[in-house]
């Protein structure tokens, strides 16, 4: 029943938000988002040596996650517990047990805390994609723990 | 969110090991805001972001972010097998998995001239690739493939690649996650300089552990120095 609207409902949605014309608010969201946070981020560190991946990686996630999720999207908490559960999970698809990957267990509980909050609370700038998935989740009795597990698992 | 994040790590890293390091895509990039300027006089492009994005011509930008994946990503694509088939001289059962490991394409010698070499150039000076006197169409496949391939395959709309010579990528470069990594690099050399920090002697290379879950992460890290242009 479930997989059945996901694969009915959710797909063709997510399709149809990914369409030629449904991508641009999204790209021009990003844009925005890039931009602004190249901004901050280039006062922040100028002339100051970093590590590569502390500046590339911070703002590329964050734009992205504003692009698709609107500025009330949790990129500042939720980029370390993102960063847990990514960096381990090729063991977990290699099938190593969650007992031996506690940090990726635990960046990804947080995640799914952090999203639900994020459902509960305002965020009407976000994506048609984003609204539309989790309007079709709400009307089909999903509650806001399960919503945000299923709705960011694509991004 | 996961994968064009290090995508963009690596353009940067890679390019920043060169000789002539950014500079190339620096120079490209002033040329497409000095023509975006001159079409748009009066206009400042923090305005129309998506404007300039969307028509500017970054033919070794474009070529840049396809190499970069070809050269960083692995992708595994896995398909069951519904009847038994032969392919490839091999035979396979209702049932068997069939491991698809794209990351061989890409480094294939007789795909690829000089495969194991990063050459941001390399899309433009290439438009088809063959091997055994045949046309490799999926010479290319960092988000993957078919069904499985990522979330973004339904992007399509005009893209400057199409423009910069590049007409037969533009599938690739329909993927949302390119075009991300384009607005990135456009905005971060339009205005900021980032060198090497010359003190700093440690370099990344390919987390190959991860090898098979999409864009490499990098092992290790290089120091840069962030300025703004002048």
């Amino acid at each position: 029943m479930k997989s059945d609207i996901i694969l009915k409902l959710l797909y063709p949605t997510q399709h149809k938000h990914l369409s030629p014309t449904g991508i641009v608010p999204v790209i021009e969201s990003y844009a925005t988002a890039v931009w602004d946070l190249l901004e901050k981020e280039g006062s922040r560190l100028e002339g100051v040596s970093i590590p590569l991946r502390d500046f590339v990686l911070p703002v590329l996630y964050q734009a992205s996650g504003y692009a698709f999720f609107g500025r009330s999207c949790p990129v500042t908490e939720s980029y370390e517990p993102f960063n847990d559960f990514d960096r381990t999970f090729h063991l977990l698809l290699a099938g190593v047990p969650r007992v031996f990957l506690r940090k990726n267990v635990e960046g990804l509980a947080t995640m799914h805390r952090l999203f639900e909050k994020y459902f509960n609370g305002p965020h009407d700038d976000a994506s048609e994609l984003v609204l539309e998935n989790e309007q079709v989740m709400r009307d089909h009795g999903y509650v806001c723990s399960r919503l945000s597990s299923t709705v960011t698992s694509g991004y | 969110m996961a994968n064009a994040p290090n995508a963009g790590y690596w353009l940067i890293a890679l390019n920043l090991q060169r000789e002539e390091g950014l500079q190339p895509l620096v120079d490209e990039t002033d040329e497409a805001v000095t023509s975006w300027k001159q079409q748009n006089p009066g206009q400042k492009i923090e305005d129309h972001l998506y404007d300039f994005i969307s028509t500017a011509e970054l033919p070794l930008l474009t070529s840049t972010i396809q190499e970069t994946l070809r050269y960083a990503a692995s992708v595994m694509s896995i398909r069951r097998v519904t009847e038994p088939v032969e392919f490839a001289g091999h035979r396979f059962d209702r049932d068997d998995e069939i491991v698809c490991m794209t990351r061989t394409v890409h480094l294939d010698e007789e795909i690829h001239e000089n495969a194991s070499e990063y050459d941001p150039g390399r899309y433009m000076k290439q438009r088809k690739f063959s091997k055994n006197g045949k046309i490799v169409t999926n010479h290319s496949m960092p988000w993957g493939g078919g069904v499985s391939m990522c979330e973004g395959r339904y992007v399509n709309f005009i893209d400057p690649c199409a423009a910069g010579g590049l007409a037969d990528q533009v599938p690739l470069f329909r993927h949302f996650a390119n075009r991300e990594l384009k607005a990135f690099m456009v905005f971060l050399l339009t205005r900021y300089t980032l060198e090497i920090d010359q003190q700093s002697t440690e370099r990344p290379t390919f987390m190959m552990e991860r090898m098979g879950v999409g864009v490499m992460h990098p092992k290790g890290d290089l120091r840069v120095i962030l300025r703004s242009r002048k």
